[in-house]
């Protein structure tokens, strides 16, 4: 670890020292792609010299499931079939471009546009929530679920196989390629799964739940063709296509939350938000005190202003019921501009700020 | 409830408590102890004696001279941007989200113009889509280049950090990267990006990043990367 340490920076000419304690890892290079280029920041010049090429266009538009994927998704016509075949393709050796780079490019524009989105829509939401949001649109769960509705297929038969059945060597330039002959060979067993290294990784041993490869392989390949669509036509079009496949989605935010202490986290938030008058939970309405089906309704106010309320069987449910309401209707918030619209996001024209930008949420 | 607060008067008649008594809350300094209050003068400073409550303009003087008035942002905003959700326990507006913003904007800008920027030799990648030569993304010089390291260095030279709020890890004899200035500096400048990302749209923020930011962190990035690609031949 030492040796990696960060006193590379030591005799520069910003000349402080730094004695290494703890460590900042630059990235490496992945060796196994033999980049070369000619300098370090030409980067032009940048080349993976592993022998692949690209699939000739006139190969990939004879592929059936490929050219059906390209209408399906309604991509323009200037997406070259050939590179929405290497959006399907992990496969580093096999000789043809994998989608590594377009993976990597399609993640950055679904980050930026997601957060965009998030930030500038609920811009009050605690950070955890956040996150979780940012999950739950652009996580490889949701990208799974996408690339399958969008009717991609696995290539699930081996070499020998293909040959044997006499299958059309078209048909795998449309699959979605990450399983190697000998896993396709592999047996496999009912209700057994053997997780390779990768998936082990993944693993969450409360909940037994793990990334599998397909469900990763399913969620780069969308990524993939994202950053394909951005390579062929422009970023106005592809932030478009994220709009509609993955923006439009519907987002449980209202069942992310889980308070601890609500009140505490109240009383705290008003003390952030710098309310001059104290936060008082008063009792609204009540009927049947003496009965078995009491109802109670209590209220959280500031001084006049009401923040939120809450019914409950007792005092208690309904004070903890008015606090979470007005805690979730605090960070929920969605501002709207002076026609009843919702506010614009940087990224359209004409942006001028009109909404508010979160500061925080309160350590409690 | 009505009926706490007439015996409550009733309690103050019959004891003539004076009105204007004056209560005296003891405001605790030093390390924090569970139930008293601590001191606000010493909360809202930091370790290098900056206050919080000082003339904003004072405190956000680096930043708003970095930016000059093409992206201006405001003072409040500004303050926002140079604190660290370390400070005061997160009282005061902080950067969070703010950098959570500017993080995004500018990993998507770099990685657009790496990729788009043709070769300044005679080798070209055939493998390029469109022109767009994708087997930079995913190396080290473009990783680093949104990196924390480098923007932390990056905000240091320019003196962006020199108020800045925040909590350290430590106090004594710790350096840039150990005491937690460096990422919190990088988390500064993301947040610095957000905010004239916020103001201005996304357009002038790439503007921004291409006129006061790539140019310096470029060559921080080309030194840090090469140093480390060195000290890994050396280990080998």
């Amino acid at each position: 670890m030492l040796s990696r340490s960060f006193n590379i920076l030591r005799g520069k000419p910003w000349g402080f020292s730094l004695v290494p304690v703890r460590t900042y890892q630059v990235s490496r290079n992945d060796e196994s792609l033999k980049t070369e280029y000619d300098d370090i920041t030409n980067y032009g010049s940048y080349k993976n010299t592993i022998f692949t090429h690209r699939l000739p266009e006139s190969t990939a538009q004879q592929s059936p499931p490929l050219v059906a994927l390209h209408f399906r998704l309604n991509l323009p016509k200037t997406y070259q079939f050939s590179t929405l075949s290497q959006a399907l393709n992990m496969i580093k050796y096999e000789g043809l471009a994998n989608n590594y780079g377009l993976n990597t490019l399609g993640k950055t524009l679904l980050s930026y546009y997601v957060s965009e989105y998030l930030l500038v829509r609920y811009p009050r939401l605690p950070m955890p929530i956040h996150n979780a949001a940012v999950d739950s649109l652009m996580g490889v769960e949701s990208l799974y679920e996408l690339g399958k509705a969008w009717g991609i297929q696995v290539d699930t038969t081996s070499k020998l196989d293909k040959k044997l059945s006499l299958e059309s060597e078209f048909l795998q330039y449309g699959r979605l390629r990450f399983l190697s002959d000998q896993d396709k060979n592999q047996f496999t067993e009912e209700g057994i799964i053997e997780l390779n290294l990768q998936e082990a990784r993944t693993l969450n041993p409360n909940t037994n739940h793990f990334i599998s490869r397909e469900h990763d392989a399913y969620a780069s390949a969308v990524r993939s063709i994202i950053g394909g669509l951005y390579t062929h036509c422009g970023e106005t079009v592809t932030k478009k296509f994220i709009d509609d496949h993955i923006l439009s989605r519907k987002l449980l935010l209202e069942n992310m939350f889980q308070f601890s202490q609500p009140t505490r986290e109240l009383a705290r938030l008003c003390e952030k938000l710098n309310f001059k008058e104290p936060l008082q939970i008063r009792l609204m309405a009540e009927t049947g005190r003496l009965s078995s089906h009491a109802i109670y309704v209590a209220g959280v106010f500031v001084g006049t202003e009401k923040l939120g309320e809450g019914v409950g069987s007792s005092l208690n449910e309904a004070k903890t019921r008015a606090v979470v309401n007005s805690l979730m209707s605090y960070y929920l918030y969605t501002p709207i501009n002076e026609e009843g619209n919702p506010v614009k996001l940087p990224s359209d024209t004409d942006y001028k700020l009109e909404g508010i930008i979160g500061d925080g949420d309160v350590a409690i | 409830m009505n009926n706490f607060r007439v015996m409550a008067s009733r309690v103050t008649r019959v004891t003539h408590i004076p009105s204007q008594a004056s209560r005296n809350i003891y405001l605790h300094k030093g390390p924090r102890l569970s139930g008293l209050k601590k001191d606000p003068l010493e909360v809202f400073t930091t370790s290098d004696g900056h206050k919080y409550d000082n003339d904003v303009h004072q405190n956000v003087k680096y930043i708003q001279d970095f930016l000059s008035d093409k992206f201006h942002i405001g003072n409040e905003l500004a303050l926002q941007v140079i604190t660290h959700k370390s400070f005061a326990n997160g009282i005061k507006p902080y950067n969070e989200k703010l950098s959570a913003m500017g993080s995004k904007i500018l990993n998507l800008h770099l990685a657009k113009l790496v990729i788009e920027q043709p070769s300044k030799s005679s080798s070209v990648n055939e493998l390029a889509i469109n022109n767009k030569n994708l087997d930079v993304l995913g190396q080290p010089m473009s990783r680093e280049l949104a990196g924390r390291l480098s923007l932390g260095v990056f905000a240091k030279l320019n003196k962006l950090n020199s108020v800045m709020f925040w909590n350290s890890y430590s106090t004594q004899g710790l350096n840039f990267e150990a005491s937690g200035e460096m990422k919190v500096s990088a988390q500064m400048v993301y947040a610095m990006i957000g905010a004239v990302h916020f103001t201005h749209g996304k357009k002038v923020a790439e503007e921004f990043i291409n006129e006061k930011i790539f140019p310096e962190v470029e060559t921080i990035t080309r030194d840090v990367v090469e140093a480390d690609v060195k000290q890994a031949q050396e280990a080998t």
